[in-house]
């Protein structure tokens, strides 16, 4: 037996018993918050926590870094670019490595401090803390980020709802989707926060209900299409589940609804917009419609008879 | 009696339209004004600090949750108050835990043995090792040998027929790409499992740190075509997740670089959601010898 050989079959018998001998372990972590705002005016400092676990089933040591953040105006995906050199002053993180073991916590914080003489404006964060390789082979490592939104000074407010609209002008019955469509044309991101309200034609409300539950944000220059549901979702049936549907959930008329929104929390609601719909539960109707012609004709006849 | 029954038609319409009834979903915001908690009958400060400590403290709160179809209320301290966390798990293929398996339904998967799987365990299943492997992964929740049987499996479904079919527990950093040949692709899967209380979504990045790479500095090329082929010098990965918006890891074989590239995303809260990507290298004649070093970054992205 060569040299070799032995060596290779030692190797193979090392690799087997690391197998069972290693315990199977975990590497994943946690952090929160996921995604955040901060506003402030030029000169003041604010500090944003952010709080990491190891939740792997060793000891890990972690980097933060720090990038700015554009987002793609088709995918909406955010994009992480190099961090300038010009703004290290006034954003920081109170650390840059560390290590955890199982199950502890640290809490990073983020400093933002904007020179006195910044113009009004707004940018987007991405804060990064990720795990650092142990060893030189090929290694996988978890990270994990936070979009802090800031917005310093009072930079222009700008949204307009180019369009608001219902799944289909006219339904037999709910659930009927309202979409807003907002464009930000504006320096400050946005969190458009409002209700639809549905009235009916003696204009009395009949439903409200969140036009963006989530707090969605629209970024500078990007556009958002917000979706909320009139009635409870379902899946479209038969003809006889339909009529169901209709007659142990009766809604029928002309309704209107408006969208009635402020750009982000705490600001007037200047956003306004109506549609308009009809729910006409025609299956219901015409089995009421020609209960009607039977009962009609049968009295006629019971009429004619006497 | 003709008129009365005549007004049966009329007396069933009404009826059918007095059920339209206004349906009121209150909620506890407007367009000026939202109230994501508050304090009634509590005096003082719930939080303190110093340099060296911060406190949230409370005492005398009665936990707890009630609702009627027109109200919801969720009492008890700060009950109001939560921040979104995401929970990420990155495990690499443990190409030393390789057995056999013989066949596979929705949950199980039966194998040749379960020496060293346990329970809580991530597995990947593979049909067809190689470059076009088909493959999904699973969480072990029972093992009865020979049949491991798993939460559910995410992938594409491979057929397992026990013809170069083989399961692989995914655990920890090191991700062991074997012996590099020219005759063959060789492959290798990272998976990872999300828990994120982030309504819109999120997103799963890949990023490296250098070109997977000798001693010597000497790199095995990025995919530039879309497949990685065999003796083509070619390395590169290709994502479980099918529906990608801004990368090309969902339809083909595409290089990794040091920009963050999206490998997986979703558009809801998470529990346990999982994707793999699977990489590939194929190195060509005369490719220079050694150990091929890379960090592969991972990174949590919450959709905003």
């Amino acid at each position: 037996m060569s040299a070799t050989t032995s060596l290779r079959r030692l190797l193979l018998v090392i690799t087997a018993l690391l197998f069972f001998v290693l315990p199977n372990y975990v590497q994943a972590i946690s952090f929160t918050p996921t995604a955040t705002d901060i506003s402030l005016m030029p000169g003041d400092t604010l500090t944003k926590t952010f709080t990491l676990t190891n939740n792997s089933t060793v000891a890990k040591n972690y980097q933060t870094s720090l990038n700015l953040v554009h987002f793609d105006s088709v995918t909406h995906e955010p994009i992480f670019d190099t961090w300038p050199a010009s703004l290290n002053s006034s954003v920081t993180v109170d650390t840059q490595t560390f290590t955890l073991d199982p199950n502890q916590q640290k809490t990073v914080t983020l400093t933002v401090t904007p020179p006195t003489n910044t113009t009004a404006s707004s940018l987007v964060i991405g804060l990064i803390v990720a795990e650092v390789a142990s060893s030189a082979s090929v290694q996988v490592t978890p990270g994990v980020s936070s979009l802090v939104f800031v917005t310093i000074g009072q930079p222009s407010v700008l949204p307009v709802i180019t369009s608001f609209s219902s799944s289909s002008f006219a339904s037999s019955s709910l659930p009927i989707d309202f979409t807003g469509n907002i464009i930000n044309n504006g320096d400050r991101t946005l969190q458009p926060f409002g209700t639809i309200t549905v009235y009916n034609v003696f204009s009395k409300r009949v439903a409200t209900f969140d036009m963006n539950p989530t707090l969605r944000r629209i970024p500078s220059a990007q556009n958002r299409a917000f979706t909320a549901t009139w009635g409870a979702t379902r899946v479209t049936g038969n003809f006889f589940q339909e009529l169901w549907r209709e007659v142990t959930n009766p809604m029928i008329g002309f309704f209107t609804a408006e969208l009635l929104a402020a750009p982000y929390p705490g600001a007037d609601a200047t956003l306004s917009q109506t549609t308009h719909v009809v729910v006409l539960p025609w299956r219901a109707l015409i089995i009421i419609i020609g209960l009607g012609i039977v009962t009609t004709v049968s009295v006629r006849r019971r009429r004619s008879r006497r | 009696m003709q008129r009365r029954w005549s007004l049966i038609p009329l007396v069933t319409l009404l009826a059918f339209l007095a059920g339209n009834v206004p349906q009121v979903l209150a909620v506890m915001s407007s367009a000026n004004y939202s109230i994501g908690w508050d304090s009634v009958g509590v005096g003082g400060s719930d939080t303190s600090s110093s340099a060296t400590y911060k406190l949230r403290d409370n005492f005398g709160f009665v936990q707890g949750a009630s609702s009627s179809a027109s109200y919801q209320l969720n009492s008890g301290y700060r009950a109001g108050v939560y921040d979104r966390v995401a929970d990420f798990n990155v495990n690499s293929q443990l190409r030393s835990s390789a057995v056999a398996a013989t066949s596979a339904t929705a949950t199980t998967v039966t194998v040749t043995s379960t020496s060293g799987y346990s329970v809580g365990d991530y597995i990947l299943v593979i049909a067809n090792e190689g470059s076009g492997q088909i493959a999904e992964t699973g969480k072990i929740t029972s093992i009865a040998s020979p049949i491991i049987t798993v939460d559910a499996f995410n992938g594409a479904g491979p057929t397992i027929d026990g013809s170069n079919d083989l399961v692989y527990r995914l655990s920890g950093s090191t991700l062991d790409l074997g012996t590099l040949t020219t005759s063959a692709v060789t492959t290798s899967v990272i998976g990872w499992d999300v828990t994120a209380d982030v309504a819109q979504g999120y997103s799963i990045y890949v990023v490296e740190d250098h070109d997977l790479q000798n001693a010597d500095s000497v790199p095995i090329a990025d995919v530039a075509d879309g497949t990685v082929s065999v003796g083509a010098g070619e390395y590169g990965a290709i994502s479980s997740d099918t529906s990608l918006a801004s990368s090309t890891f969902d339809t083909a074989d595409t290089a990794i670089t040091s920009a963050l590239q999206q490998v997986a995303s979703r558009s809801d809260n998470s529990f346990s959601t999982r994707d793999f990507l699977t990489l590939k290298v194929a190195p060509v004649s005369g490719q220079a010898s050694g150990t091929y070093t890379q960090t592969l970054s991972l990174i949590y992205v919450g959709d905003y």
